[in-house]
This record gives C-alpha cells, sequence and structure tokens, in this order.
C-alpha cells in the first residue's frame, strides 16, 4: 500500500489506517523509538501512542512524508517519555546522543530559551551546506539515532574515524548556532 | 540552551533530509536527493489449459444438414457473413458475444454494432431458438448481413461445406461484479469554503465507495475459508509432478488453472473416471468440488482497477453432436465454473482461431505463442479450456537504478543477465533441508523464491518433497513452517521471462488419473446423453514475466531499510538467486496461482 493510500485510510476514519501503518511503517518508529529509550517495553508503548497521535492528526493533516511525519511523533513522544521518567530510568540511547550534543551547545547561552522552529531551520541549512555523507551520517546519527559502530561499517570507516567525523560535525553546528546569535 | 533543545531542532528538520538520509542497500552508498523513481515492478502470469476429447466410436455423429434442436445455416446466407477463416485474421466472428472481464475484451466488426450491445447474462440469451443445451441456436437477426469486406475475401462460400455451422459464441458466463478500488479525493490545500464543502462531499462518497471495496476483499478472504489447507495435498502433488525433469530448460505451470480444469472434467464424468479425479482433488464427492471450485475462483478472481487476477473457463462444443450433449451438465459449467460456451465445427479454421482468440483474450496476448499451436482435431467432440491472468505489483518495488548485470550460474554454463537489488528489512527468512527460501509480497498474493543450496539441483529438491511441504505451510495466515526467522534480505533477483508447454498426458496418469485417457474404461456419461468419449489430448501452456517496469504514474518515493540491529532483526542473510530456483506465487487462501523454475532467465 502506498503512503498516499494510507493517509487516505485516515481521512476516511477507516480502521485498517493503523494495521497498515504499523506494517508499513512499524519497524522504522519502533527502531526510532527504541534507539532512543533502549527499551522494548517503552519503545512499545510510544509506538502505540504515535498511532492514536497519527489518527487524531489526520485528518486534518495530510503529510507529504508519511514517513518523517510519523518518526517526528514517535521521536517526540519518546522524548516526552525520558523527561517524565529520566529520574527513574536510565534511558541510555538518549543519554548518549544528548551528551554527544552538549558539544554543539554555544558557550554562552546555557540557559537562553529558543525558539524551536527557528532552531530547526538553522539546522536544515547547516545540513544543506554539508558534503551529502555528513549530511546522511549526521541525520542518521542524531534523528535516526544509529549508533556509531553501525555508521562506520556502512560508510566503510573505522568506529574512531567516524566518531572523530561526528565530533568535527557537532563543532560545526555549534559554529553556525553561536554565528546565528545564539550565545546572547 | 540544552542539549535537548538542539535534539528538538533537528527532530523538525525537513523531510527530505530525513528521507535522504535514510539506510542504503549493502555495498551501496546512500545517495542523498533521495530515491524518488518513476518506476514500479510488475510482475505478469498467464497461463492456459486445454483438454480435448474424442468419440470412443459409440457416440453417434451427426452427418445430416440439420442437427438436432438446432437451425441449419444456408449456405448462400453464410456466405455474407464474417466468418473468420484466416488464422491472422482477429475480427470476431459471427454470433460472437462480448467477452466481458477480459483482459482485451472482444470488439465486434464495425459493420455490426449491434452486437456490441448484446449483455447476457450467465446462460442467457437473446430471443430466438434455443438447441438442446438451452443456448440460443440462431444468431441475432441483426447480424445477418453485415457487409464487411472480410467477409467475402475469407469466407468464400466454396469452402464451406453445406454442413457447416459458424462457429460462435453460445454464452458468455457473467463474472461477479468487481467493486473498484476508489482514488481518494485531492484535498483543497488553499480552498474556498466551497472548496472544501465539494472536498468533505466526495469524502464522504470515497468512504461509500471504500466500504464496499473493502467488505469485497474481506468477502475474498472469508470464501477462502471454504478450501483453505485442502488444496495442499494437490499444489504439491502437481507442482512437483509437472515441475520434475525440466532438464536445463525452464518450467512454469499454474496448478489453480488445473485445479479448475480437472474440477470440470469431474463434471463432465463418472463412475471410476470421476472417482480418480476426486481423488487427485482431495474431494470425497461432486458437491464437495463444486462448493470448493466456486470458492477458489470467487475468491481470486480480482478486477478492480489494481489488481488482476482473471480466471477464465470455456467450453468448446461441437455441431455434428449438439443434440448429444447433457443440458444439465451444461448448465452447470456455465453457473459454478463460469464457464462461457462456443459451438463450431471441429477442425475448421474458424473454430481453432475463435479458441486462440479466446485464450489470447483471457491471457491479456501473453500466450500469443503457445496458443497459435492449439487446434481441434476434426472428430473432437468437446474441449476445456481453462486460463489464469495474473498481473501484481510487488508492496515493495525494486529500484530500477539498482538493476545491473551480474553472472547466472545456468545448468548449461554462465550467463549474464540484468539482477535486481533490494533490501528487506523485518523479512521472514526461510531454511529447509536443502534450500533457503524467502518471500516477496504483493497485495493479496506473494511470490516465493526457493533457492536450493549450492550443490543440490532442482530436481533433488523437488523430489524430497520438502517444496510441497513448505508451500502447504502457507496455506494458513499464520505460517507453519518451523526453520524460520527474521532477517534482513539482500536479495538479488535476476529479471525473467519464462515460459512452456506442458503435455499433461502423461502427468495425468502419474498423478493417478488414468481412466479418462483410456478408451475401454472412460466415462464421460454426465456429458452426454448418449454414447461417450475419452480425453485424448490435454495441454498446458505458462509463461511469467517478472521485472521492475517504468510506469509513468508512479512517482514513488522508496523508503529503504528498518530497524537497526537493535530494533529487530539480527540476522542479515545475502539471498542471491544466481544459480537455478524455484518460484511459487500464491493468492488467497494457498491457492498456488503458478509454480516455476528458472534454468536459464536469459532465455
Amino acid at each position: 500500500m502506498t503512503d498516499d493510500e494510507i493517509i487516505g485510510l485516515y481521512h476516511s476514519r477507516s480502521e485498517n489506517a493503523i494495521s497498515e501503518t504499523d506494517k508499513k511503517h512499524g519497524g522504522f518508529c519502533r527502531r526510532l523509538a527504541l534507539n532512543i529509550l533502549s527499551s522494548r517495553e517503552d519503545a512499545e508503548e510510544c509506538v502505540s501512542d504515535t498511532y492514536l497521535a497519527a489518527w487524531n492528526r489526520m485528518p486534518p493533516d495530510r503529510p507529504s512524508s508519511l514517513k518523517a511525519f510519523l518518526g517526528r511523533i514517535t521521536r517526540n513522544i519518546s522524548i516526552s517519555r525520558f523527561r517524565r521518567n529520566r529520574a527513574a530510568k536510565r534511558y541510555a540511547g538518549i543519554e548518549i546522543m544528548l551528551g554527544e550534543l552538549e558539544e554543539c551547545i554555544p558557550d554562552s547561552a546555557a540557559d537562553t530559551e529558543i525558539e524551536r522552529s527557528l532552531l530547526s531551520e538553522i539546522i536544515s541549512g547547516w545540513l544543506d551546506g554539508l558534503s551529502e555523507d555528513d549530511r546522511a551520517m549526521f541525520v542518521r546519527r542524531y534523528w535516526y539515532g544509529d549508533e556509531v559502530k553501525e555508521l562506520a561499517e556502512d560508510f566503510g570507516e573505522t568506529p574512531n574515524q567516524t566518531a572523530k567525523r561526528m565530533q568535527r560535525l557537532r563543532r560545526s553546528l555549534k559554529e553556525i548556532l553561536e554565528k546565528e546569535g545564539f550565545e546572547v | 540552551m540544552n542539549s535537548e533543545d538542539i535534539y528538538d531542532g533537528i527532530t523538525d528538520i525537513r523531510d527530505d533530509q530525513i528521507n535522504g538520509a535514510e539506510k542504503s542497500p549493502k555495498g551501496r552508498k546512500p545517495r542523498l536527493a533521495g530515491w524518488f523513481v518513476a518506476a514500479a515492478a510488475m510482475l505478469a502470469v498467464v497461463v492456459t489449459s486445454a483438454a480435448l476429447f474424442k468419440p470412443d466410436g459409440r457416440l453417434p455423429v451427426k452427418t445430416d444438414t440439420e442437427p438436432v434442436g438446432t437451425t441449419t445455416v444456408e449456405e448462400t446466407e453464410v456466405s455474407t457473413l464474417p466468418i473468420v477463416t484466416s488464422a491472422h485474421g482477429d475480427e470476431t466472428a459471427y454470433g460472437m458475444f462480448d467477452t466481458e472481464g477480459s483482459p482485451a475484451a472482444t470488439e465486434p466488426p464495425a459493420a455490426a454494432p449491434e452486437q456490441t450491445t448484446t449483455n447476457l447474462p450467465t446462460t442467457r440469451a437473446p430471443e430466438t431458438e434455443h438447441d438442446i443445451c438451452g443456448y440460443p441456436t440462431e444468431p441475432p437477426a441483426t447480424t445477418k448481413a453485415p457487409e464487411t469486406t472480410t467477409a467475402q475475401t475469407t469466407a468464400p462460400k466454396t469452402t464451406l461445406p453445406i454442413e457447416h455451422i459458424a462457429a460462435r459464441q453460445l454464452a458468455s458466463a457473467e463474472k461477479p461484479e468487481q467493486a473498484q478500488q476508489p482514488t481518494y479525493p485531492e484535498y483543497p490545500q488553499d480552498g474556498s469554503d466551497e472548496d472544501y464543502q465539494a472536498f468533505r462531499a466526495a469524502v464522504d462518497e470515497y468512504n461509500e465507495l471504500e466500504k464496499l471495496w473493502l467488505e469485497q476483499n474481506r468477502n475474498r478472504r472469508e470464501l477462502s475459508s471454504e478450501y483453505k489447507g485442502t488444496l495442499d495435498g494437490f499444489n504439491g502433488a502437481v507442482a512437483e509432478q509437472l515441475l520434475s525433469g525440466a532438464g536445463n530448460e525452464n518450467r512454469v505451470c499454474s496448478p489453480t488453472s488445473l485445479y479448475l480444469a480437472l474440477s470440470m472434467l469431474a463434471e463432465t464424468t463418472d463412475g471410476t473416471s470421476r472417482g480418480q479425479i476426486l481423488e487427485l482433488l482431495g474431494c470425497e464427492s461432486i458437491e464437495e468440488v463444486r462448493t470448493r471450485a466456486e470458492a477458489v475462483w470467487e475468491s481470486n478472481y480480482i478486477d478492480d482497477g489494481r489488481d488482476k487476477t482473471l480466471l477464465a473457463n470455456s467450453l468448446w462444443l461441437s455441431s455434428a453432436y449438439l443434440g448429444s450433449y447433457n443440458a444439465e451438465t451444461v448448465k452447470t459449467l456455465a453457473e459454478v465454473y463460469y464457464a462461457d460456451s462456443f459451438c463450431g465445427t471441429m477442425g475448421d479454421e474458424d473454430y481453432n482461431e475463435m479458441l486462440r482468440k479466446w485464450i489470447n483474450d483471457n491471457t491479456g496476448g501473453r500466450l500469443e505463442e503457445q496458443a497459435n499451436g492449439l487446434e481441434f482435431p476434426q472428430d473432437t467432440v468437446l474441449g476445456l479450456a481453462s486460463t489464469v491472468y495474473f498481473k501484481g505489483r510487488w508492496n515493495e518495488p525494486f529500484v530500477e537504478g539498482n538493476t545491473a548485470p551480474d553472472v547466472f550460474h545456468a545448468e548449461g554454463g554462465d550467463i549474464t543477465v540484468d539482477f535486481m537489488h533490494q533490501r528487506i528489512d523485518d523479512a521472514d527468512y526461510y531454511r529447509g533441508e536443502g534450500f533457503s527460501a524467502i518471500e516477496k509480497n504483493m497485495r493479496g498474493s506473494s511470490m516465493k523464491i526457493i533457492l536450493p543450496d549450492e550443490g543440490v539441483s532442482v530436481d533433488e529438491l523437488l523430489a524430497s518433497g520438502q517444496v510441497g511441504d513448505f508451500l502447504a505451510s502457507f496455506s494458513d495466515s499464520s505460517n507453519s513452517w518451523e526453520n524460520r526467522s527474521f532477517a534482513i534480505i539482500n536479495l538479488s533477483l535476476p529479471k525473467f521471462d519464462v515460459a512452456s508447454d506442458i503435455d499433461l498426458a502423461d502427468s495425468l496418469k502419474a498423478l493417478g488419473v488414468t481412466d479418462v485417457l483410456d478408451k475401454e474404461r472412460s466415462d464421460f456419461s454426465p456429458m452426454f446423453t448418449e454414447g461417450n468419449a475419452y480425453l485424448d489430448e490435454a495441454k498446458h501452456a505458462a509463461r511469467v514475466t517478472v521485472d521492475e517496469e517504468g510506469v509513468e504514474a508512479a512517482a514513488y518515493t522508496v523508503m529503504l531499510a528498518n530497524p537497526t540491529s537493535q530494533g529487530g532483526a539480527d540476522l542479515v542473510v545475502d539471498f542471491i538467486a544466481d544459480r537455478p530456483f524455484i518460484f511459487a506465487i500464491t493468492g488467497e487462501g494457498g491457492a498456488l496461482l503458478f509454480a516455476g523454475i528458472v534454468n536459464n532467465p536469459a532465455e
């Protein structure tokens, strides 16, 4: 079934919408949630919540990429769960990622409140300027949550090389954020 | 600002950046423009099987000019009719009605437009005289004198014997009406209130149509419970018998087509002739045969605008024996098996041509080469034909750009052919004694690819009985094959277009159906009011084409890859079909639509 057809099922309030979504994108959503939470049980619940959210948002939403749409919901739900339970539980996946991303925080901006959409716009623009491999690696590491070891394998590098490359990318992002005025 | 803010910011990057970074097939670097392809995979399959009967000498031949219950066509009248006698003529023959539901419906000659309006129900007939079978014996008056040049040039009166009955279709089986898959209306992005109202109305209409369509799919699945699991024995035995001994050749068959043809054969026979067929079909009684055949037919027949599995059956009567056919049996064949019926003079080229045309019409012209060899010998009393036409689209099409030539280790030596490549996540990977297998899905159907282990030949694997057992494990929705694991499959599959012709007589004997083929023992009493016949010829031809074909309307975003080793499948399998392999296409309820061996994809 194509994504358009699946979206059509949501718009027609068809009971099959969720099962078709799960068939096609379930694996992808589970992977995202699991990469963030490192707990199968919690990831499974997040994926169920994702489907419910998708059901509530379509209609009126008609995403141009169903996969990215579902992915964002999964990420948001997973990170909410992480925030809710961070004291009680250790979610290895996201904690490692957040630890890495600390390198991107502009030096003088630790307590600045920023607008999420503006930040995304800046990150998207920065990604556009990267080489294809750099962009894919960064998105796979921090959007998909893929492990460095796995990225190294897929890109034909040693894990050490990939780790260095990621470090370079994080510093580059930090520079951009500082340039864009987040250092206030 | 903290790292969670940045994480949130990354969450909302653009779709193309997310999709473009998706994992790529093993060994390939990601291409970041994203994989937008205007391509779809096509799987087209065609098959036909036909059986011819000959009289055993006891059947009275009508040699006079007036067969019982029919009207003789006068010589002078015949000469003006557009009878097609040329082997290349593709115009309809006199009195032929339209064949609804076929891939290429018969077009009547332009000079006789009245024929196009003929819309017959099952066994329905226009207001004309009826023969013993309850079918119209006379062509509609409106078709009496169409002035076509074809008529004069291809049917000179001197070539037609006085007892000649123009080949014609007696009745067209009414195929079940198919709810079409509706298209979702366009959402008015920046439309006015009126636009939105119109959109809501269109959505309501869509919902109604979709309800019908979904119900149809549900009914189809429910119907398959009539025979679920009961076809396993037949499928396994037939596939193993028909596919074995292919040598270096490709071999294709359709167990479903044979199942329906044998069911019709059971209707026309009695005694041990019928008993042997029932045993092969795994049925206790003829009533059971009917229930199952009807369910197989109806649950697998799909023509909903998106998918196509067309099944068709037909009955070919000889004008010389019109008085001898049992009307009840002919009616049953039409009602239960959706059999179209025809009448003509056996041995005449126009009748042969009509048979070929029927086969070509019902198989989308895919078997033209094989159909060209079909003809009715003069002493034939009855012909049965059964076709299956299948066209399915992969749920996940192959990306055309990933197709590349590579070496296939054929029995006769290495050859270079185009291989399609794809990474399939969340896939079931099956292992058996001497083989491994995967399944690639289409909607409502799937193709299994069974690859013998290196050093094991296709014939050895078939002889082991494993293939039949493996296929049988799919007849229930929850697969019961034990050695099954969850894997990421790196699939390499050659594009292929394979066809074969099989003479069924020996295979039927090997499967235990012997009496119908024996002049002395056959019993065709349900078919004839007097006399008898035996099965003289049985042919089976099939063709399967597998590829990815560019389709202009299919702008498709291909999403590759899903779970990582963390997310699900731990096993990564390179499934490379670069040596002879077996394939099977299954439909609803375990119906084995096609099975075949690819020994040489280049042929």
